[in-house]
């Protein structure tokens, strides 16, 4: 190491020269004098498991994120109140999150990047303004987490504690898969992979609440689809193991976009919010838990009752 | 090369990878374990242009650890959001360097890389893995001048991260690194910045504490306050142990004192008391020498032909002053033992607390008390509910065995009682009505009945209807119930009641045939 400007290889973790003798007895050497504290607990059971769950899983930069915006959004400002739940306090995270989404959609603002090791939850009311008594409100709880923490699954490898924990807990959890349209083709093997660690943990994939988006479909240069071959076909193409398993499954699919985005001063923004797809994603996700559309049009007597009302 | 010094290279690159780290030199083995240096993104942003500083402690594979980092603005390759870095970092085991040459090397390993990868402000590769850098010049001295880390508890962690808004040029960072590093016992992470859209965003957010320089500062005196706070109390504390120690110093002599006293007292009284045993010892042995002359005095006045009765007498005497002596005598006393006066002190050993674990020790002390308490109070729900549950069921077996069927015996014994109530009905008609004897074994035939009723009127008494129905059946019922005829009626009247009406007791057949007409027919049996 004489070079002074000599460069660097990243340490491997795998070429361990040095081999160690290998001990297979458990290792006793601690004198009894030591103890170790046991940690306040930063405890991973969960807690206030009265809600339903949503679970975003995809790679990072794929637009979970938006999507949780968007929807959030959506529920907002179109179909009824979304609102903080009584009792649960969000983190002070959770809360400045929250703000920062239902603010920067509006302005065109895209999310931030989530940072890694870390899930954070927010913990809401859903009120549909729909009036019939089929369609009650609902306690939903979102889990925003980074993808890059999903990569931890592959080949085998186990998620950080933090999401672990909800994985682990025997909640109602509904899973959104998001691949983006460009990296869709890269995916197909985590999505596998966490479908298979999911069976894994006892969540029996013909039972369990699970959607494939498809993000980002802007950058196919239209924001629709005609008909539903399209969609099926894009994912046969990109995602043929994917495919597989949601026909198999009958899991629910759809594609996603925000709207359409320009590059000003460097920066992307929505110059057109588009809530359509946001729109169908918040009302499969209504369904899938209550089992009644959100726009439900009544029972037959609410609507006569209605026909007087309004 | 030292493992203990440890250079690392991090960034974001959007998708897929993320945030990803890679260690360049030092203990690769650790690069599983220490925590990431990704940032929270909803608290801090770079911007472009933009620096932050940082130091931080964790414990990573059971070491101490300090990490200084340096982050800039950097953009992924295929997005522009926001949040996004890309950063060096220093990270150094157990022991921590001179400051300036951390500096120093941080910063131009990190220019280096940012020369190396970042275009534009846009990270030019995807994964740190492909970072190309190269090693700083000083980075061999930075093992030359290690020294002991301080204060911070590493195995503490707040969750409590500070910003400082203040000016980083290494001078001053070098100063401020060197106060920081105490800091850290108080938050896990400090980020310095003298970019002051990053402050404002921090402040905007509300989720990292920021502070100024001053207010900085103030945090470490405020820090050094508490550390100062907390070695008066110690003080006081042992000062007060002073004072009680000589307190008990001074009671635990003046006790030893008294003891040997009373113990010097004891031994007096002990030493009299032996000589007044030797002196008893003497008297014993002098009257069992009297009383043994006396005998032989007896014996030898008795040889002399003295009389018996006399000699009796006076030995009866001796031997009951004899007896009476050696009564008196007193017996020899044991010695009163002297016990040892064993010191006691009020004074406790309190065990030993190091700062991280009093929380845990307070714990474990109210577990060691509570915990038998709460055992002894806290009703298992379980055992209650098997106990209620089986006791329930025990109940019911009780109630089937017992309760059930004398319910049943009670049944029983209502369907009986109408059988009795009628038996006594029959009976006590049966009673009114004597049987006739013999007991009848037919009745007439219809063609019989019709020839009876030929003969009969209405209006007649009873006694003219057996009178008629004799007349016209003489062998069977004439010749068989002949002298019964009042009770043969009250059958008549019994088998026919519809027949015959009464009045002031009498009976009157009141209509035209008599259909049940009892009689006894010898060749039928």
């Amino acid at each position: 190491m004489n070079n002074d400007n000599e460069n660097l290889k990243p340490l491997s973790l795998d070429n361990e020269e040095e081999l160690k003798p290998l001990s297979f007895e458990t290792k006793n050497k601690i004198s009894n004098d030591d103890f170790v504290p046991i940690a306040k607990a930063t405890s991973n059971d969960i807690k206030n498991k009265d809600s339903n769950f949503v679970f975003f899983f995809g790679d990072a930069g794929t637009g979970k994120s938006v999507i949780l915006s968007a929807m959030l959004y959506y529920m907002r400002s179109q179909v009824g109140v979304i609102r903080p739940k009584l009792g649960t306090p969000n983190t002070k995270e959770a809360q400045v999150l929250l703000s920062d989404f239902f603010e920067n959609i509006r302005q065109g603002i895209l999310p931030n990047r989530s940072d890694r090791d870390r899930v954070i939850r927010l913990d809401l009311v859903f009120e549909p303004n729909n009036k019939s008594s089929k369609v009650p409100p609902v306690n939903l709880t979102f889990l925003e987490m980074s993808g890059e923490n999903h990569k931890e699954i592959k080949r085998g490898g186990n998620y950080h504690s933090s999401i672990e924990s909800y994985l682990n807990a025997n909640i109602p959890l509904t899973f959104i898969m998001v691949t983006s349209f460009e990296s869709a083709h890269k995916d197909d093997v985590l999505i596998n992979e966490f479908l298979d660690e999911l069976e894994r943990k006892n969540k029996n994939l013909k039972s369990v609440n699970a959607i494939l988006i498809v993000s980002k479909w802007d950058k196919s240069g239209r924001t629709d689809v005609d008909n539903t071959e399209e969609l099926d076909s894009f994912i046969y193409e990109r995602l043929p193991m994917t495919a597989q398993r949601i026909d198999t499954y009958g899991l629910s699919k759809t594609y996603f976009t925000i709207g359409s985005i320009v590059n000003s001063e460097g920066l992307d923004k929505i110059n057109l919010l588009n809530l359509s797809t946001a729109e169908v994603l918040s009302k499969w996700l209504y369904r899938s838990i209550v089992g009644y559309d959100l726009d439900y049009e009544g029972t037959f007597w609410e609507r006569i009752k209605f026909s007087f009302t309004n | 090369m030292s493992s203990n010094i440890n250079l690392i290279a991090f960034g974001t690159f959007g998708n897929p990878n993320g945030f990803t780290q890679t260690f360049f030199a030092g203990n690769s083995n650790l690069a599983k374990s220490i925590r990431t240096f990704d940032i929270n993104t909803s608290a801090l942003n770079l911007f472009p242009n933009s620096k932050v500083y940082s130091i931080r402690k964790e414990l990573a594979n059971g070491c101490n650890a300090i990490a200084y980092s340096i982050y800039t603005y950097a953009r992924e390759q295929n997005s522009t959001r926001g949040g996004t870095f890309i950063g060096s970092s220093i990270l150094l085991i157990d022991k921590i360097a001179e400051e300036n040459i951390i500096i120093n090397c941080l910063n131009e390993f990190h220019s280096n890389l940012k020369n190396k990868n970042v275009q534009n402000d846009v990270i030019k590769v995807t994964h740190s893995n492909d970072f190309s850098v190269s090693r700083p010049k000083d980075f061999d001295k930075i093992n030359a001048r290690l020294r002991e880390i301080g204060n911070p508890d590493f195995a503490r962690t707040t969750n409590r991260q500070l910003v400082v808004y203040c000016e980083t040029n290494p001078n001053q960072l070098q100063l401020i690194f060197k106060k920081a590093v105490d800091l850290l016992d108080v938050y896990d992470t400090i980020y310095f910045t003298e970019n002051s859209e990053v402050a404002e965003f921090v402040h905007q957010k509300r989720i990292f504490q920021l502070v100024r320089k001053d207010g900085f500062e103030a945090e470490i005196q405020k820090l050094e306050e508490e550390r100062q706070r907390k070695i008066q109390t110690a003080l006081d504390e042992f000062a007060r142990e002073r004072e009680r120690l000589e307190e008990d110093r001074k009671r635990a002599i003046e006790e030893y004192k008294n003891q040997i006293e009373q113990n010097e007292r004891l031994h007096l009284e002990n030493e009299r008391r032996i000589k007044e045993s030797k002196n008893e010892l003497n008297c014993i042995g002098q009257n069992y020498e009297a009383f043994s002359k006396n005998i032989e005095e007896s014996i030898s006045r008795l040889k002399k032909g003295e009389k018996l009765e006399s000699i009796r007498q006076l030995y009866n005497e001796n031997k009951r002053i004899f007896i009476d002596s050696i009564y008196n005598q007193k017996k020899a006393e044991f010695l009163r033992t002297i016990p040892k006066y064993g010191i006691k002190t009020e004074l406790k050993v309190e065990k030993p607390i190091h700062s991280g674990q009093k929380q845990y020790e307070s714990d474990s002390h109210s577990y060691d008390h509570s915990q038998p308490k709460r055992k002894a109070y806290k009703i298992n729900i379980f055992k209650v509910a098997t106990i209620v549950l089986s006791l329930m069921w025990i109940g019911t077996l009780i109630y089937f065995l017992f309760f059930h069927t004398s319910e049943d015996s009670i049944k029983n014994q209502l369907q009986e009682l109408p059988q009795q109530q009628v038996q006594i009905e029959i009976t006590d008609s049966k009673a009114i009505i004597p049987e006739l004897n013999p007991v009848p074994n037919v009745e007439l035939n219809e063609n019989d009945y019709r020839n009876v009723a030929k003969n009969l009127n209405y209006n007649i008494k009873i006694d003219e209807v057996v009178k008629i129905i004799f007349d016209k059946n003489p062998t069977d019922i004439k010749g068989t119930y002949t002298g019964q005829e009042e009770n043969y009626g009250k059958h008549i009247i019994d088998l026919n009641k519809d027949c015959f009406e009464e009045r002031e007791e009498v009976y009157f057949f009141v209509k035209d045939t008599l259909r049940h007409i009892p009689s006894y027919k010898y060749n039928n049996l």
